[in-house]
């Protein structure tokens, strides 16, 4: 320990409550932000991780403009060849197809018209989490069966039960009226009540056979190994789709295209977040600052004596600069514990927002929530903060270089 | 003279006490300026819910807001119309038929609330009126006229004259269809409401789904808000009973309402929050300010100052920096929210389809009011001379010889 270190950690611990109360603001600052953070990261990946179980799968491939408009006539004529030329590729865990069409469904009562979703049964499983989410009855089995599954919200609105019949009356590819009549096999609920009020499945083949569709399907719904390398699969999955189908028009959309207002969401709530955390941290800057000013105030006898002594300026304010580094380190590093140690406990018991269930089902989340610790959540907060407090001790310490050792001794 | 006395100890130090004053600005600031933001993004929430055929009462009949089909109508509409004799003049009251449907042209398909309304009636009530761009709102005369959103429009590839078909289920069970002629097309906050929803008259309603003249709802509209508890309670004594229910815009809306609770909680952690970020600093500049004046506090307990005098003194100080810090950090607040509304407020529509799924309104404009001021400033006083109480005391708790001997 040279002799600087060893002057400025004494002189820090010379007036103890003030540094004891600098260190806990920045300590305060730095859990708090750790947990913030970790609560905010996590909650996004269960949103993004609800929503594209549950619907979109990570990436799809359609006929170009189908994602806009949906029409029937919009289909991937050949899906399994499309599925050889890519299914190769090493992050794609699973790939599965489907089919859409607006339908009227009736029961005996109830007649509303929803969209109807036709699913390769069994891929779909490896896609989806709607399989363990059925509340009554069963998953598909047969991929030729007349059956179906539905949201409970619906079987409700309709007034059927597992085993009841639905008629669907809709449009054909080509134009047709089609119809069909299946059984209800299960009933699902996901807890989030638009997709439980207007879902109902059934399998691929009775859907294309109903709306006469061949072998078409409107969309190729992929689930990736590695999120974070999703762009690159994404790039990857296109040139294959060009080298391999040159004169199909097929796109290759990621969730955030085929989600825009979730991804948008994040975007937003991203923003407000950094703004709430910037205020936060500007109120314990200046506090900070103040400190530093008075203790540099305070000693300027200290420094006259010192410049007398021979010091030069330079190495005076190096010395002060040491006590404020030392002091913002201790904050950090006791604060990164502490809002680990916080975390760490909500990571585990998790906890609950009295009362936000109902919104959180909205968005797909289970209303109990889990922060999660990350090396980012981790060292984002502090590493600001410590930026920040470093640049407010700073502007004190120039101070010292103006001073007039012989002036300065006499000070008050 | 403490108060005096106190004022002058201050700007001893202006730049202490500057520094101080800006942390407690910003604290206040950020505490405000939060408030207002969320009190205009509710308020325009609220607004705009109530306006898309909430309301701010509706009678209907019991089960039908939890299953609103066919199955739930109002059968004698001229019995109940008849015991609203005497109800304010201000208010004003609208029917409707509301069942789920189907619209659909040559080559799609939608699903769709059909609205069946009374024009003029249903002008003073909800959106509708005033929201149509193109064509013309609906007429008495307007039989077979339908009014569509403009985002269902460009979907259906469809304009003004030509033709839609609506199905749903009549009240027999069995499908109804009807063809309609496009009268004119509405534009309304969000793309979900334009898709949503697709007006005819009422007449053409009950008969397309033989309903004879019974109707789904009967919507009020007050003069304003604090006219709806009175309102409610009004009707529910006049119409309540087992068959009709009477419910404020406040049950018909409970995600709306308890995502009003859940901010109204997270407003008081964000307080907490920035109290305790301002309450280090303000503490340690208090005790700085105490030990610098070590010897002049003794100096006044040797000569007869009591020590609880120092102690008020000490809290006058800071009772006057948190003063002045919040009237500052209020009318920082105020300028910034005047400058954000006449600056157009803060525009989400590069996040309007953020904005659709959270039911924000495409621009967001802060709402400063005066008596919401009271809690955050309160709150920043109150405990800030708490916090205080302990450099205050330590002052209290000088020993007079020590103090004097002390460098």
């Amino acid at each position: 320990m040279s002799i600087n270190t060893k002057i400025a950690w004494r002189n820090i611990w010379r007036n103890k409550r003030r540094s004891l109360l600098t260190i806990s603001a920045i300590l305060f600052a730095s859990s708090l932000l750790i947990f913030s953070i970790s609560l905010q990261f996590s909650s996004y990946d269960t949103m993004i991780d609800a929503a594209v179980k549950r619907h979109t799968g990570h990436l799809q491939v359609q006929a170009d403009g189908y994602n806009k408009d949906k029409k029937i006539r919009l289909v991937v004529e050949f899906p399994m060849q499309v599925i050889q030329a890519i299914q190769d590729l090493p992050l794609i865990s699973a790939i599965s197809r489907r089919a859409n069409s607006f339908c009227l469904v009736s029961s005996d009562r109830r007649t509303y018209g929803i969209w109807v979703v036709g699913v390769d049964v069994a891929r779909e499983k490896e896609v989806t989490t709607i399989f363990q989410v059925i509340r009554k009855g069963s998953y598909l089995e047969n991929e030729n069966g007349y059956e179906a599954i539905i949201g409970t919200i619906l079987a409700k609105n309709l007034a059927v039960d597992v085993g009841d019949e639905l008629v669907l009356l809709g449009q054909g590819l080509d134009g047709s009226i089609a119809a069909s009549v299946v059984r209800v096999r299960g009933i699902f609920s996901t807890g989030q009540p638009d997709f439980d009020r207007s879902s109902l499945q059934m399998p691929l083949k009775t859907f294309q056979e109903t709306f006469s569709m061949g072998d078409s399907v409107h969309e190729l719904v992929v689930i990736t190994k590695d999120l974070d390398k999703l762009p690159a699969l994404a790039q990857a999955v296109r040139e294959r789709l060009r080298s391999s189908f040159p004169s199909d028009s097929l796109q290759v959309l990621t969730w955030q295209d085929l989600l825009p207002g979730l991804d948008q969401s994040i975007q937003v709530d991203m923003v407000s977040g950094w703004i709430n955390y910037s205020i936060l941290v500007i109120i314990v800057a200046f506090g900070i600052m103040n400190t530093f000013v008075m203790s540099v105030m305070e000693r300027t006898r200290e420094f006259g004596m010192l410049l007398s002594l021979g010091m030069r300026p330079g190495q005076v304010v190096k010395l002060v600069l040491l006590e404020s580094t030392f002091m913002s380190l201790l904050g950090i590093f006791f604060g990164i514990i502490g809002g680990c140690l916080l975390t760490y406990y909500f990571q585990v018991h998790g906890f609950e927002i009295p009362g936000a269930g109902d919104i959180m089902a909205q968005w797909g989340m289970p209303s109990r929530m889990w922060p999660r610790l990350s090396l980012i959540s981790i060292l984002m907060g502090p590493a600001v903060i410590l930026m920040v407090t470093l640049v407010m001790a700073v502007f004190p310490v120039l101070r010292i270089f103006r001073l007039e050792p012989a002036k300065a001794l006499r000070a008050v | 003279m403490l108060g005096l006395l106190a004022w002058r100890n201050l700007w001893r130090m202006p730049r202490r006490t500057i520094i101080i004053l800006i942390s407690i600005i910003i604290g206040t600031w950020g505490m405000v300026f939060m408030k207002t933001l969320m009190t205009g993004l509710m308020h325009q929430m609220i607004e705009s819910s109530i306006r898309t055929l909430t309301g701010h009462v509706q009678v209907h009949r019991t089960g039908f807001f939890n299953d609103p089909s066919i199955d739930y109508t109002m059968d004698s509409v001229r019995d109940i119309t008849r015991k609203l004799q005497g109800l304010p003049e201000n208010v004003y009251w609208t029917q409707r038929v509301r069942v789920p449907g189907v619209v659909s042209n040559a080559r799609n398909s939608a699903g769709i609330v059909i609205v069946g309304i009374v024009p003029e009636d249903e002008a003073r009530v909800s959106f509708i009126g005033s929201a149509v761009a193109e064509g013309q709102y609906l007429t008495n005369e307007d039989e077979y006229g339908i009014l569509i959103g403009e985002s269902l429009a460009r979907k259906f590839e469809t304009e003004p004259g030509k033709k839609l078909v609506l199905t749903s289920q009549d009240r027999e069970g069995r499908i109804a269809s009807g063809g309609f002629r496009i009268t004119g097309i509405f534009r309304a906050e969000t793309d979900e409401t334009e898709e949503h929803f697709a007006f005819i008259l009422l007449p053409s309603a009950q008969r397309m789904l033989k309903m004879g003249d019974a109707v789904s709802e009967l919507c009020f509209m007050a003069p304003n808000m604090d006219q709806v508890p009175p309102l409610r309670q009004w009707l529910q004594s006049r119409i309540g009973n087992d068959t009709y229910e009477v419910m404020s815009w406040k049950e018909l809306l409970p995600l709306i309402t308890s995502t009003l609770e859940i901010w109204d909680g997270f407003i008081y952690i964000w307080y907490a929050i920035l109290f305790v970020a301002m309450a280090f600093g303000l503490v340690n500049t208090m005790l700085i300010a105490v030990y610098e004046r070590f010897r002049e506090l003794g100096v006044l307990r040797a000569i007869g100052m009591k020590s609880r005098w120092i102690i008020t003194q000490i809290t006058i100080e800071a009772v006057w920096l948190l003063i002045i810090g919040i009237v500052l950090g209020d009318l920082l607040t105020l300028a910034a929210v005047q400058w954000l509304v006449h600056a157009g407020g803060i525009n989400l529509s590069a996040y309007a389809a953020s904005a659709e799924q959270l039911g924000f309104p495409k621009i967001i404009f802060p709402v400063f009011k005066v008596t919401e001021l009271i809690v955050p400033n309160a709150l920043v006083l109150f405990l800030g001379i708490v916090v205080n109480l302990y450099p205050a005391f330590k002052a209290g708790g000088i020993a007079p010889v020590q103090a004097m001997t002390h460098n």
